[in-house]
């Protein structure tokens, strides 16, 4: 094969594979860029939560507890997570065997439950890693969003080998050439110099379902069964619900005893969460999870106990190295660790891939605006297509926000009614470009809308005020991250006006000439 | 949260120094073509600044959160905001660079 054909079809691959899966790989660029910030929206989400929560470890402890006692007596699982740096509330979360499973907030002083329905930042999370569609009913989503992050891999590929000249022309950005030509700088920039973060994280993405999408482990290994590969290889838990009925009562020691036990193993505050086992039987058993902000890995130490005498029963702290090894590159992928800083590089590393895709989008069409095809229906239908996927997707994210803020908190089905505005607000925006013929005036219509949703949305119910006047430092970077988003999209939206209108009197002095 | 930020300025100041010795963008920063030596000079300057970039980080939180953090997420950023100065604001570019280069070494001399 001479290295023009090489070129030439992977031309081919980048350019068509890059149309098709650029549609959904925008979407899960920018939900999975967002989702960075799943904690701190959450809280933005709900005001009732205090922002901190300075309340001793073991009261909190005391608190889940005694809220599991008291309504989920029979539960056979209970999980008690205590307040975090990025998650002042505390999460108590039962399990039976049968019986329904679910999960309730706690404020952390009062122990009273947040009952505010909501998926707050949760939303983006679940956009991101299977289109919003339940992966416990039914997991098309995840295997689109998989298909879609291999697609990812080979356009970053294929990429490389089109755009010969990316790496001599690193850092070049022309924005007073012709459309087409800044569009492809733009493009190139996105996509190359952060280049080696969007092969990770696609890389990685695929690795944290390594089961579902190399499942030749599992086929050979469990006859191609799931659970009993999650008990061994996955969930890792001491204690699990085997068909053994729970057994007689003997009352379970303090759990404060075994958080501090626990804690002067992994280190003073660093438990995370606790399992416990058939509290208040002979059998129970406790285990305490380390904290992942300080460490690479998403797999952490644990320790087990024996609910009624405190015995320890195992210690997990180190694993074979293939589990480290897939442990670290889910970490990657998960982001539980580092802090702001990083938390605001991968922000910003995934906003500049959801803009390469863009960026590679209107490439394609302007590229072709001027030739034969330009005017051909499908054309339309593309140009039409980019401007729902691309700022239609930027206004529906938006809109979850207003929802949220919009709809009281006691409404019924609250939850579901904000993911619904999410989906009606994106289709109404394919609608709009549809009507709009695709053109800029849609593109611009749709930006200004989502720079205007950003920077409205901090002002609704007054927040703002509320966050500035209390100092609430994390719910006061929400607002700033969304005015400068905001101010961000206004911009872009003033440029492309004053550049549509360059171009018009640059025709017409053609014309005068 | 000051360490990152000084481990991705002076990223910056690494690549703005590197960038500005390519024939696109010489004459943007210099305003006329580089002399040899000085190319040279600018070129192994940046290269050492990426070098040192990550020690601030990693002397914070320790070498693998650090390096993981800077490679994937400091660096493209940090070349991002090259490829917007070199394009909007070239001289100010250059500026910033010397003032990492600067705070830097600023830090380095207090730390004695």
């Amino acid at each position: 094969m001479s290295a023009k054909s090489l070129t030439q079809s992977m031309s081919l691959l980048h350019t068509w594979g890059g149309l098709v899966f650029g549609w959904l790989l925008f979407v899960v660029l920018l939900s999975g860029s967002i989702a960075v910030y799943d904690d701190e929206l959450t809280l933005w989400l709900t005001p009732e939560v205090p922002a901190t929560a300075r309340v001793d470890r073991g009261t909190a402890l005391d608190t889940g507890a005694a809220y599991l006692r008291a309504r989920h007596h029979d539960a056979r699982l209970w999980r008690i997570t205590l307040p975090s740096r990025r998650d002042p509330t505390i999460k108590a979360a039962w399990r039976s065997g049968k019986g329904p499973n679910g999960e309730q907030k706690l404020e952390p002083r009062s122990g009273a439950p947040i009952l505010r329905q909501t998926e707050g930042g949760d939303f983006y999370l679940k956009l991101h890693e299977g289109l919003h569609i339940d992966r416990a009913d039914n997991r098309i989503g995840l295997y689109i969003v998989g298909l879609t992050g291999i697609a990812m891999l080979v356009a970053s590929i294929s990429g490389v080998i089109v755009h010969k000249r990316i790496f001599k022309d690193l850092f070049l950005f022309r924005p007073a050439a012709s459309r087409q030509r800044s569009w492809l700088d733009l493009h190139n920039v996105l996509g190359v110099l952060p280049l080696p973060f969007h092969v990770m994280m696609a890389y990685t993405g695929l690795l944290l379902l390594y089961w579902m999408f190399l499942p030749a482990g599992v086929q050979t290994l469990y006859g191609g069964r799931e659970p009993p590969f999650r008990r061994e290889a996955i969930t890792l838990q001491y204690q699990q619900l085997s068909g053994a009925p729970p057994g007689p009562p003997q009352p379970t020691l303090p759990l404060t005893g075994f958080l501090q036990a626990a804690e002067q193993r992994v280190g003073s505050g660093h438990v995370a969460y606790l399992w416990v086992r058939d509290h208040d039987r002979a059998n129970a058993t406790v285990e305490a999870y380390r904290e992942r902000t300080d460490r690479v890995s998403q797999q952490v130490p644990q320790i087990a106990f024996e609910g009624a005498t405190g015995r320890v029963l195992r210690v997990v702290e180190r694993r074979s190295p293939a589990a480290e090894t897939q442990a670290f590159v889910a970490a990657l992928h998960w982001l539980e660790w580092g802090g702001a800083a990083v938390r605001l590089v991968y922000f910003l590393a995934g906003l500049a891939g959801a803009g390469a895709v863009a960026c590679g989008l209107l490439v394609f069409t302007t590229k072709r605006r001027r030739r034969p095809e330009g005017g051909a229906p499908w054309m339309r239908l593309v140009e039409m297509i980019n401007v729902a996927a691309v700022a239609g997707c930027c206004v529906a994210s938006v809109s979850y926000l207003w929802a949220e803020r919009m709809i009281p908190v006691d409404a019924v089905g609250r939850a579901q009614v904000s993911v619904a505005v999410f989906f009606w607000a994106w289709l109404a925006c394919l609608l709009h470009a549809g009507l709009r013929g695709g053109r800029r005036a849609a593109w611009m219509e749709q930006l200004g809308l989502t720079g205007a949703l950003c920077l409205g949305a901090p002002l609704l119910g007054g927040h703002v005020l509320t966050h500035v006047a209390a100092g609430d430092g994390v719910r006061i970077g929400v607002d700033a991250g969304l005015a400068i988003l905001g101010s961000v999209f206004l911009a872009l939206v003033v440029r492309l006006a004053r550049t549509s209108r360059d171009s018009r009197h640059q025709r017409l002095d053609v014309g005068a000439a | 949260m000051l360490a990152p930020l000084t481990s991705t300025l002076v990223a910056f100041a690494g690549l703005f120094w590197i960038a500005a010795t390519l024939t696109r963008h010489e004459r943007d920063v210099a305003g006329t073509p580089l002399s040899p030596p000085m190319r040279g000079a600018l070129r192994t300057g940046g290269a050492a600044l990426l070098a040192a970039a990550p020690l601030p980080w990693m002397s914070a939180v320790g070498a693998p959160m650090a390096i993981t953090a800077w490679l994937f997420g400091a660096l493209p950023m940090a070349g991002l905001a090259v490829v917007l100065a070199l394009a909007y604001w070239p001289r100010a570019g250059a500026w910033l660079s010397g003032l990492a280069v600067f705070l830097r070494l600023a830090d380095l001399v207090r730390a004695r």
